[in-house]
């Protein structure tokens, strides 16, 4: 049924992590819509026809000519900037900060997860605690009052989302850790003497990934969502950066008569976090399958 | 039993307690700062000394906190810089507009949310599962302010069914309320729907259904009595938890579709630093997500005889 | 003339999966008469469950059946319309599971659960089958049967929930009665309780019974023939004397060579494991399913054609699947293997433990404990616990579940604490040092195997980087190769090969991964060794290497092994002193021979008359004990055991707690009972006829330093 390896080579794990996906279609798709975009962003200054902080001729519809040569694919919006460019580039931003804020909210909440899971007692009740406190929030509203305090730039949008999901991020690290800290193999590293962090981190902590991965993908679909709304509302990254929430604020005015200039940003965000939460799908029906 | 909910209410207490001083310390440890947002950034040192005597700021951090916070108690929530009326004369409006567009709201995504949950779940791996579960996970990837415009596109200037502002000038108008319910559902049913049929996918492969089958009982009495108490237990919680969710949600869609609800004062007052409305519509919303994290709690107690009779 | 209520021909089931069809079940064949009851006896993995499921026409969605027929009552299971199965289910057949737990509805009263039963199968109104149910749940001997029709599963223990689980398939009186190991999950004392009451029952009811079981003992006790299965076939079929007495497959022979019996110890019968392990369905060989395990194997024979059973000749009702039945010859004991052991005393005291306490506080949160302001209870863990263990020896700690005995084995390894009296490991006290207090040399000096082989490993890393991350912890080894070197050591001590050093844990079996648990706890040369159950959740075959191993490595290194568990029966054969707890407390100990036989502590007697026992020539005594095991929190007031004993004398067992007093040099009992009365208690285990070929060998007397 399944080939035994005797070489564990970091090339081959990434081979069989790919084989695995291949169990799931859903899986599939999810990672092809993400490689999708994930090359988009690698290659945005091959791909862009335009340039996306230029003004070029504003307000034009979908297919309409650009007099200095090429199509605006997807028009232009209020200042004359191409459309398709802006979504190109902000593909960049978007994957920029989307999975740097999912990572600082992980390193976070596993940090308090695995501390609360595995001491219990003490130490896991105030830090759950405060992490019911932040969680009481709704977290729109956490957002809107950290950014309306701290002002929006790409480093505080990354403080917000971490100060706003590691709780959440804690509460599925916890879970697992008092789990996990009941099997024997934890049990024989205790009795050998191995130390607290050890534990945690060597025989804890890889055990819960497959659960783990599953909630980041999810989450980090949150987490564009968030930047998304943030930039509806107007309170996301400044002006001249292409950002997708951003180009569908601005676009709000005119919505009536030029509809384009909303619905193609929307397409895009949409079908970036759809083809997060297949891969989030098909990975947790993968892993169910194991 | 009745010790866990004392328990859970002190709970509750405690965080809100918590969450007031931070949000006061927040917002109101900077006196001059506050001095600043209530009368304007033109106004004068003396202008801004004088007010802060008048209003008892240069009193110890503690003793102002426990002013606010009984006056809190009391109802008097302060004045509104940006509306210049008591925050109290605004607040209850706006929130009785969100409770209509959150009710609405509910007794769509609920019902629609376990019936497709359910039919999901009870037979894992069929055509009606997978369905069910492509349309969760795609409109659970559509973000509110994208289903806001890709619907206002389709029904609003396409169509022309719907009105594409909810701004409810004219009195109340149902059909203003057809599409931020319909954006709050389709963002928020997914989730929903997902949880239940989790849930009941598990009661269904666990071994009292299987004694239930083969004690021969009739299909439909395995999922009324024996499967659906089961499997409903975990949706509960989920969607007493969704409040808290649904109160983001209203802060998009209100914004979007310019609705006067509470959501819109939120953002409203935050985007304009009204302190004193932000701190009231603050606690209003962690009241509310506490409130129903407190009876999802006790329901989740209840509903399951092990904890229940323990 | 009996009518036929089975009949299962060449019945085979396979599942399906992507790989393409996997047989599971191959070429069933079973004739139940009413009244009869078959034993269904295996391994894991060799379908004995299909089969119960095929009857009861539920197998998983990929299963399937390929063959053959399933007939009741002269009806085609296998054509019936889901509402026919459903008119059949629960009302004719029904069924008993292995987790009583699970088999019930969290969520329902069980009185409902019930009462449903008898409204869906007959037309009666829910007054008269409340009267019917509770009618059952007398007969299954339940304590208030009022009480449990209002209660819900989890407010009553394991025991009774299994009492539950039977009256509700005996409710609608069917005439088939499947039981799927029903007694696996439960205690051993508890177990001899359901056993008994299944046997009275079945008589009581006239109802035909399949058991399946994997325990050879429970077969013994309640079939009349015996059906055995090795990887999806029936490999020996017969009445259940025949083949226990002369069994003709040479599986069936290595079944029995597997299992301890407790007639004998090691000295007499070395368990005999059966070498490799069961194919994967997909991985059978041609031929004989058993051939390249099998002692008698004969290439160009046993692997050329598919073998067909055939039935002996003086006992057409004995049937064999195998092509050399008449050549082989099992009875003939094989040269026995000499010991190496034989008279190695016992060498110098590791390890002692004189009046250790555990207690526990746990806090009480219910409204009524805090009011009366007495929320803080004490659990009593371990109370007065005393004995001590030599280089070489092997020390056995007897009890069920929640005895305290794995509370035990962490203030030994340090997880814990004693809250009171002295653990002495090489002379140093150890009692109140915390595993992280204690010195490397220390922790390396006792370490465990541990119960659970899917657990013992941690799955991410390879078996070679966990070992060699033992080595480097307990330090006597520095290097990249040395530390290499002793890891393939380690895999040759416990007879794997080298390449497992770059598996991960999931590409072993569970005797292997028990294996590496051993090959762990050896990796410092311990002194003591605690062993925690580190068979009983593994097949009888693979547990008797398992078992074999650490015996051999333990006379090797003369390491004392104190092993914990609660089958009598491998206690008795492997250990050199048991020590038996009941409730934190021990009620008796002294030598493996001492402990076996009279004078018995009552608790020790009924423990080992619970013992199932798989060989037709013994006689055993039934003792059955009433009621439950009480919750540590909660223990009777005097003697632990007052609450369930059968021999008790007076209200002094209520009312003051037996000292530990001494029997015979060694040998110590805490009963009121006096030691004349005890003395006079007749062996749990005679022997039927005196057919054994040679007498046991009379094992080395053994000079206990405790004395």
């Amino acid at each position: 049924m399944e080939k035994t390896s005797n070489n564990p080579h970091p090339l081959h794990s990434l081979l069989t992590t790919i084989g695995l996906l291949r169990e799931s279609r859903v899986a599939m798709l999810g990672a092809a819509i993400c490689l999708f975009w994930v090359l988009v962003a690698l290659f945005a200054d091959v791909l862009a026809p335009h340039d996306p902080l230029s003004n070029l001729m504003p307000m034009q519809k979908p297919l309409s000519e650009n007099p200095q040569g090429g199509l605006f694919w997807l028009g232009t919006d209020l200042l004359g900037r191409d459309i398709l460019s802006r979504i190109i580039y902000g593909t960049q931003t978007v994957l920029i900060y989307a999975p740097l804020a999912t990572l600082t909210a992980y390193l976070v909440g596993i940090v308090m997860g695995l501390a609360g899971g595995y001491y219990q007692g003490r130490v896991d009740m105030v830090l759950s605690f405060v992490a019911n406190v932040i969680l009481s929030f709704p977290v729109l509203v956490l957002y809107i009052l950290i950014i309306a305090t701290i002002g929006s730039s790409g480093i505080n949008i990354i403080l917000a989302v971490t100060f706003a999901s590691a709780p959440g991020i804690f509460r599925i690290v916890r879970g697992l850790a008092m789990d996990l800290r009941n099997r024997e193999y934890v049990a024989a590293a205790q009795t050998r003497g191995e130390s607290a962090l050890w534990i945690m981190f060597v025989e804890i902590l890889p055990n819960a990934r497959g659960p783990l991965i599953v909630d980041a993908c999810l989450r980090m679909g949150y987490v564009i969502i968030t930047i998304g709304v943030l930039g509806f509302l107007g309170m996301g990254l400044p002006p001249p950066t292409p950002d997708w929430g951003g180009m569908i604020s601005d676009a709000r005015k005119l919505f009536p008569v030029f509809p384009h200039m909303a619905i193609f940003p929307c397409v895009a965000i949409s079908s970036l976090v759809l083809g997060l939460n297949l891969l989030s799908d098909g990975l947790r029906e993968i892993s169910l399958n194991d | 039993m009745i010790l866990l909910i004392a328990r859970r209410i002190g709970l509750m207490l405690l965080t809100m307690l918590v969450v007031s001083i931070i949000l006061f310390l927040a917002l109101e440890l900077n006196i001059d700062s506050v001095a600043t947002k209530v009368l304007g950034p033109y106004s004068s040192e003396e202008q801004r000394q004088l007010w802060l005597q008048t209003n008892g700021y240069y009193a110890p951090v503690m003793e102002r906190y426990f002013t606010w916070a009984g006056n809190f108690i009391s109802g008097d929530f302060g004045e509104s810089i940006r509306f210049r009326v008591p925050v109290a004369d605004i607040l209850w409006d706006r929130l009785g507009n969100t409770l209509i567009l959150a009710g609405a709201t509910f007794g769509v995504m609920v019902p629609l949310a376990i019936l497709m949950g359910i039919l999901s779940g009870m037979k894992e791996g069929s055509l009606t599962d997978r369905l069910i579960s492509l349309i969760c996970i795609v409109t659970t990837s559509i973000p509110e302010f994208a289903s806001a415009v890709f619907l206002s596109a389709v029904f609003v200037f396409s169509l022309q069914w719907l009105p594409g502002t909810s701004t409810m000038l004219n009195g109340f108008d149902p059909l203003q309320l057809v599409l931020p319910v319909l954006v709050l559902v389709g963002y928020g049913f997914g989730y929903v729907a997902r949880m239940t049929r989790a849930s009941m996918a598990e009661v269904m492969s666990t071994h009292y259904i299987r004694t239930a089958v083969l004690k021969g009982l009739p299909y439909h009495r395995i999922i009324m009595k024996h499967a659906l108490r089961n499997a409903l237990i975990a949706p509960f919680t989920i969607i007493m938890l969704q409040i808290n969710w649904l109160l983001s949600g209203v802060i998009v869609v209100e914004y979007a579709f310019a609705y006067k609800g509470f959501g819109a004062l939120l953002l409203e007052a935050s985007l304009a630093s009204d302190v004193y409305l932000i701190e009231a519509c603050t606690m209003i919303a962690v009241c509310v997500a506490v409130l129903t994290q407190l009876i999802a709690d006790i329901g989740y107690s209840y509903l399951n005889p092990r904890i229940r009779f323990n | 003339m009996t009518e036929n209520i089975l009949e299962i021909s060449n019945l085979s089931i396979s599942y399906f999966s992507r790989s393409g069809e996997i047989p599971a079940v191959v070429d069933f064949n079973l004739v139940l008469k009413q009244g009869e009851s078959i034993g269904l006896v295996g391994e894991s993995g060799c379908g004995k469950s299909t089969v119960a499921m095929a009857i009861m026409q539920y197998l998983n969605g990929n299963a399937r059946i390929v063959g053959g027929s399933i007939r009741f009552k002269g009806r085609e299971l296998t054509r019936l319309s889901a509402k026919e199965l459903q008119q059949i289910r629960g009302n004719e057949i029904a069924m008993i599971y292995q987790e009583p737990m699970a088999s019930l509805n969290p969520t329902l009263l069980i009185g409902e659960q019930l009462i449903e039963v008898l409204r869906c199968h007959q037309k009666i109104n829910r007054h008269e089958a409340q009267a019917q149910a509770l009618d059952m749940l007398v007969n299954v001997h339940l304590p208030d049967p009022a009480r449990v029709m209002q209660a819900y599963p989890h407010q009553i223990s394991g025991g009774q929930q299994q009492r539950v689980v039977i009256a509700m398939a005996l409710l609608a009186k069917p005439a088939l009665l499947l039981l799927d190991e029903p007694t696996t999950a439960l205690d051993v004392t508890v177990e001899a309780g359901i056993v008994d009451l299944i046997g009275e029952l079945a008589a009581r009811f006239n109802t035909s019974m399949i058991y399946i079981s994997h325990n050879l003992g429970l077969i013994l006790e309640t079939c009349s023939r015996v059906n055995v299965m090795y990887s999806g076939q029936i490999v020996e079929t017969g009445a259940v004397k025949n083949v226990f007495d002369r069994m003709k497959h040479p599986y069936t022979k290595g079944l029995f060579d597997c299992i301890p019996l407790p007639s004998t110890d090691k000295h007499s019968r070395p368990l005999k494991p059966i070498r490799g392990q069961l194919p994967l369905p997909h991985q059978r060989p041609k031929g004989c399913f058993f051939g390249p395990r099998c002692d008698h194997f004969q290439p160009g024979r046993c692997d050329s054609a598919t073998i067909g059973i055939s039935s002996l000749p003086r006992q057409p009702d004995h049937a064999v699947r195998c092509v050399r039945w008449q050549e082989i010859d099992l009875d003939t004991p094989q040269a026995p293997q000499q010991e190496a052991s034989g008279g190695t005393g016992h060498g110098a005291e590791l390890l002692k433990i004189s009046d250790m306490q555990k207690y526990y506080e746990v806090h009480d949160r219910s409204l009524t404990a805090l009011l009366k302001g007495d929320n803080v209870k004490v659990v009593k863990a371990n109370e007065n616990i005393s004995f001590s263990a030599h280089a070489g020896e092997t020390v056995a700690i007897v009890g069920e579940s929640g005895c305290g005995k794995s509370t035990f084995a962490k203030v030994l390894m340090g997880l814990e604490t004693a809250s009171s009296g002295e653990v002495l490991l090489n002379g140093e006290s150890i009692a109140d040092k915390h595993v992280t207090e204690r010195r490397p040399d220390q922790t390396r000096a006792m370490q465990m195997v541990f119960q659970n082989p899917f657990d013992t490993l941690n799955p991410s890393l390879s078996i070679g980087t966990q070992l060699a991350r033992v080595i480097r912890k307990f330090g006597a080894i520095e290097g990249k190769a040395a530390i290499q070197a002793r890891v393939l050591e380690l895999l040759n001590l416990v007879k794997l090969p080298a390449e497992f050093a770059h598996r991960k844990p999931r590409q072993l079996s569970g005797g292997q991964k028990q294996r590496i648990g051993i090959a762990r706890a050896f990796a410092g040369n311990p002194s003591v060794v605690v062993a925690d159950e580190p068979v009983s959740a593994l097949d009888v075959s693979v547990g008797a290497a398992v078992t074999r191993l650490l015996m051999d490595i333990q006379q090797q290194q003369h390491t004392s092994v104190i092993f914990i568990s609660h089958d009598l029966s491998l206690v008795r054969y492997l250990a050199d002193r048991v020590v038996v707890i009941y409730l934190g407390n021990i009620v008796e100990q002294g030598s493996t021979e001492q402990v076996f036989a009279p004078p018995y502590h009552p608790y020790t007697e009924a423990l080992i008359s619970a013992i199932p026992v798989a060989d037709t020539t013994v006689q055993k005594k039934r003792v059955i004990l009433e009621g439950e095991i009480p919750s540590a929190m909660n223990p009777p007031a005097g003697c632990p055991f007052s609450s369930r004993c059968p021999r008790k004398i007076g209200s002094i067992c209520d009312e003051k707690k037996p000292e530990l007093t001494s029997a015979q040099s060694g040998h110590k009992i805490a009963c009121h009972i006096p030691l004349a009365e005890l003395l006079e208690v007749e062996p749990v285990f005679a022997l039927n006829q005196t057919v054994t070929v040679s007498p046991p060998l009379q094992p080395e007397p053994l000079r206990s330093a405790t004395a």
